[in-house]
């Protein structure tokens, strides 16, 4: 079958296992950030990293949109689902995530009426369908999810939906590529590009990583395949001296990206001037907040948040695996104190996060090498 | 207490906050409010968004995230299972 299968063949992935081995210079080593939690996920589980020479080292980048969340923007949320009167909505693994005083789940235990959704618009049922009672939407996520978020705002303004409201967390992906470039800390080769993310704002975006920072990234897909092709892509420019953007994902993702989700992204949301990303600190225009046009269905204007900024659990070391400076089993915590039934770190919430999907799918591998 | 169960629908993640994007296919249309009802590859419905593609048809691909159709997939865009990578 096209498309998916073929992206998925053991065969020809030990085929490419050994062009890539092929690939790399003798005596070198490569650090190739994926930046994408979706790649992380897929290289745990398939165990791509094991079919990949020693000397190519995959490091996992920021871009799990849970992950990023910083405690205080979960106080703020907790504290509007706490208000009378309010259902308070959100996606499933948000609810895990945890703040100063807790988690949205843990709030529903207390007596907060907290809903899990899968998309916003349902969201929007749920305030149709309970229009005496005022219905939050925890926005997070991306530019692959703010689509969503805004054409679902678009709809509430247009059937004259009142009682609904979004807390907007929205991130962009392309300010903390450029603040993880401009880290000293961190010396990367080459970039796996995010293929969601692309589908809506296209591959132009990241042009700055080649012409600013001389550095390859190759758009990549969710297969095995994809990833390992995508991995090879950058190798190949790297061992040719090239340094560009490339598509391996453009079955899905167009250049230009989806000129009507940007578009309305463009209507409904404006860019904050600064946001907090959990252990990564503020980046300048990093966050989305809704436009002027669209204050009226901002719930952060609708209630009172504390909105304090909160510092990062001391034993947590998220800032560090986001950044990619360590590997997830390099944190003090990991598997220890910290696990996807107890997270104390929001990498280890979501299954995209470095440190859960290296714990559900490496952590056996690694245990075996180390015995 | 259980954990959450709405969308977990890869090992007890949530596609949503994963930023998965899942090929649908679409059953049928509501062109006039910009909708259509779509069925995932386990045959799980649900209403899907489709203002951000153009020119939708019944029987077709999509690939969909948090309910909303980001872009056309072809028509042989479904896997036809699971793999095991040994």
């Amino acid at each position: 079958m096209k498309y998916v299968d073929e992206f998925r063949d053991p065969d020809l992935g030990r085929t490419l296992s050994r062009e890539i081995l092929a690939t790399v210079e003798p005596g070198r080593h490569y650090k190739v950030m994926e930046v994408c939690g979706g790649h992380t996920h897929a290289i745990y589980k398939y165990g791509l990293d094991d079919l990949l020479p020693d000397c190519v080292e995959l490091v996992h980048g920021p871009g799990c949109p849970v992950c990023v969340i910083p405690m205080g923007r979960v106080d703020d949320a907790i504290a509007i689902a706490h208000q009378p009167g309010v259902i308070f909505t959100c996606f499933g693994d948000m609810v895990r995530v945890p703040g100063s005083q807790g988690s949205l789940l843990e709030a529903k235990a207390r007596g907060a009426d907290v809903r899990m959704v899968y998309s916003p618009l349902d969201a929007l049922r749920i305030a149709r369908a309970n229009p005496d009672r005022e219905v939050v939407f925890l926005a997070i996520g991306f530019e692959t999810t703010a689509p969503s978020t805004a054409l679902t705002l678009k709809r509430a303004r247009a059937e004259g939906v009142e009682n609904f409201s979004c807390i907007c967390n929205h991130v962009t992906i392309v300010p903390p590529l450029r603040a993880l470039l401009e880290s000293p800390d961190l010396r990367l080769d080459g970039f796996i590009g995010p293929g969601h993310v692309s589908t809506v704002v296209g591959a132009r975006p990241f042009q700055f990583i080649p012409s600013a920072y001389g550095k390859p990234i190759v758009v990549s897909g969710f297969e095995p395949l994809d990833v390992l092709q995508g991995v090879h892509m950058v190798l190949r420019q790297l061992a040719e001296g090239r340094c560009e953007v490339e598509n391996q994902y453009s079955r899905v993702v167009p250049y230009e990206g989806n000129p009507r989700a940007l578009a309305v992204m463009e209507e409904v949301f404006a860019l904050r001037p600064h946001f907090e990303w959990r252990g990564l600190g503020f980046i300048s225009q990093s966050g989305l907040r809704l436009s002027d046009a669209y204050a009226d269905l901002d719930a952060e204007q609708r209630f009172a948040v504390p909105g304090v900024r909160v510092a990062d659990p001391k034993a947590c070391q998220c800032g560090e695996v986001l950044k990619g400076v360590i590997k997830p089993w390099e944190c003090k915590v990991f598997g220890t104190a910290c696990t996807p039934e107890r997270p104390i770190g929001t990498c280890m919430v979501s299954s995209e996060g470095a440190c859960a999907a290296y714990y559900n799918f490496g952590r056996f591998a690694r245990e075996r090498e180390v015995v | 207490m259980t954990e959450p169960t709405a969308c977990a629908t890869i090992e007890a993640g949530c596609i949503t906050c994963g930023d998965v994007a899942v090929p649908m296919t679409v059953v049928s249309l509501d062109d006039e409010r910009g909708l259509a009802l779509c069925e995932a590859t386990d045959g799980a419905r649900s209403t899907v968004e489709t203002g951000l593609v153009a020119g939708v048809d019944a029987g077709e691909v999509l690939l969909v995230h948090a309910g909303t159709a980001l872009a056309h997939l072809g028509p042989d865009a479904l896997p036809s299972g699971e793999v095991v990578w040994a």
